[in-house]
């Protein structure tokens, strides 16, 4: 004791060390069975792994959980991803989950991104090569079984909104082993023959196996080949497949997909109606337009002089009008140049003359200072009336 | 099939185009009478092709064999 000791930070930081160089810890799978799961306000959710044995403390961040394709319950058997790394300020270690999928999944999941990785790099689902589909269907193709909630969901729902439309059903196998090649075979089928101008491909919830025929990539391809637009309706809402990605339009459920594939009689009825009115009131105002214009046309050929009449008593008064405003300006002038006058009469030499002053000049200049005049020099005095030559006699200075 | 524009959608266009025509006050007042009658005769089938519509569910087979199902 006594010649190492090492303070409490030092070592964490050491088993931290120790960790992050563990090729193994820093990216590892395990396997276990959830418990405590818990999501706090942050969106981080925190829970233990367990097996008979031991547990392990786990975290998954919200950036993570958001990449999610299914909810971790307490109970779920799961893999999860991740590093296994030291939390100093509690003296722990655990896991920072990077993915969770459920165990026995963890091929399928694996199988999933690889077939969606291959084919969006091929472009199969790009917007560019996305069919429009059509306003008002004709006939529409259901690939789908022909037993099961989803095929009766999609009739009723098509036959309410836009019974229009005739329907095809070809039914198929949804899941097992025939039904990828059989759901493929119907859609080449449907394309190749032009049976609708609409196909809706699809089944209800299920399972991730149970909706896999539609992750097979014989499906996806068939898809993408069917010159015929084509609507998937896989599962619930958030089950998202392979086909989902290539089809021209992805509805949640089958349900929606009837629904997104076809307008709602009513509204369209509705719209019909306004077009209807729209065109009556146009023509009716277009009507009584040429109607007037027919009036004031006839009046004037009935009786031209009286025609000539009026307008020449609008061109009078015209006429009134302009000279009375011109009379206004004119004396308003009148009125402002008088004013000046005054100001400038106010201003005149002549009238300080005639209280009594005089001007005294030598030459051209006007004299201001006694001392520019010397004795005997010739001055002019002007009054108000005349004038008088002068000679200075004497020069008094200012004192 | 998939790009040919299905009669009843090429009716509500040219309908469509009728009523802007003829809200413009573009066309000459024999234009607009004779725009009238076509976009209501255009209206009247457009309106009865949705009244009278009854849904017709067929069965196809691979085979190309159809049999048609109960109408809804």
């Amino acid at each position: 004791m006594g010649r190492n000791i090492l303070s409490v930070t030092q070592v964490s930081e050491y088993l931290r060390s120790l960790f992050e160089d563990d090729a193994l810890l820093r990216a590892v799978f395990v396997r276990g069975e959830v418990s405590n799961f818990k999501t706090y306000p942050s969106g981080h959710s925190y829970f233990t792994l367990k097996d008979a044995g031991a547990s392990l403390r786990c975290v998954l961040f919200r950036r993570e959980a958001a990449g999610l394709r299914f909810r971790p319950e307490n109970g779920m058997k799961i893999i999860a991803f991740g590093r296994v790394a030291v939390y100093p300020r509690d003296g722990q270690y655990q896991l920072y989950c990077a993915e969770l999928a459920p165990d026995g999944l963890g091929a399928l999941y694996a199988a999933f991104e690889k077939l969606k990785a291959k084919l969006e790099a091929e472009g199969l689902f790009d917007e560019a090569h996305k069919k429009p589909l059509p306003r008002y269907p004709e006939k529409i193709a259901l690939i789908t079984s022909g037993a099961g909630a989803a095929v009766r969901d999609m009739l009723r729902i098509l036959g309410a909104r836009w019974p229009a439309a005739e329907i095809v059903l070809l039914p198929v196998r949804v899941q097992g082993k025939e039904a990828p090649g059989e759901i493929a075979a119907a859609l080449r089928y449907a394309g190749e023959n032009r049976v609708a101008d609409l196909i809706i491909t699809g089944r209800g919830g299920g399972s991730m196996e149970d909706l896999w025929a539609f992750n097979e990539e014989v499906v996806a391809r068939a898809i993408y080949d069917c010159p015929v637009p084509v609507i998937s309706a896989v599962g619930h809402e958030p089950d998202v497949t392979i086909a989902d990605f290539v089809a021209d339009l992805r509805a949640a459920t089958p349900s929606n997909g009837a629904e997104l594939a076809v307008p709602d009689r009513r509204e369209v009825l509705r719209q019909v109606s306004q077009y209807r009115a729209r065109m009556e009131r146009a023509v009716r105002t277009r009507l009584s337009d040429e109607r007037r214009a027919l009036l004031q046309a006839k009046r004037a050929l009935r009786s031209p002089e009286a025609y000539l009449n009026e307008r020449k008593m609008q061109l009078d008064g015209c006429v009134r009008r302009l000279s009375a405003s011109l009379q206004l300006a004119l004396r308003e002038e009148r009125r402002r140049l008088a004013g000046a006058a005054g100001k400038l009469d106010a201003m005149s030499p002549l009238k300080v003359l005639g209280r009594g002053y005089a001007i005294a000049t030598r030459g051209e200049a006007v004299l201001r200072d006694a001392e520019t005049v010397r004795a005997g020099e010739r001055i002019r005095v002007r009054l108000l009336s005349g004038a008088l030559g002068c000679t200075v006699d004497q020069v008094e200075k200012e004192t | 099939m998939a790009t040919k524009k299905t009669d009843f959608e090429a009716s509500m266009k040219r309908l469509e185009e009728i009523v802007s025509k003829l809200e413009s006050g573009e066309a000459t007042l024999e234009e607009s009478m004779k725009l009238f009658e076509e976009g209501s005769a255009l209206a009247r089938g457009c309106a009865a092709y949705l009244d009278k519509a009854e849904q017709r569910v067929m069965k196809l087979g691979l085979d190309g064999e159809e049999t048609s199902l109960e109408e809804n």
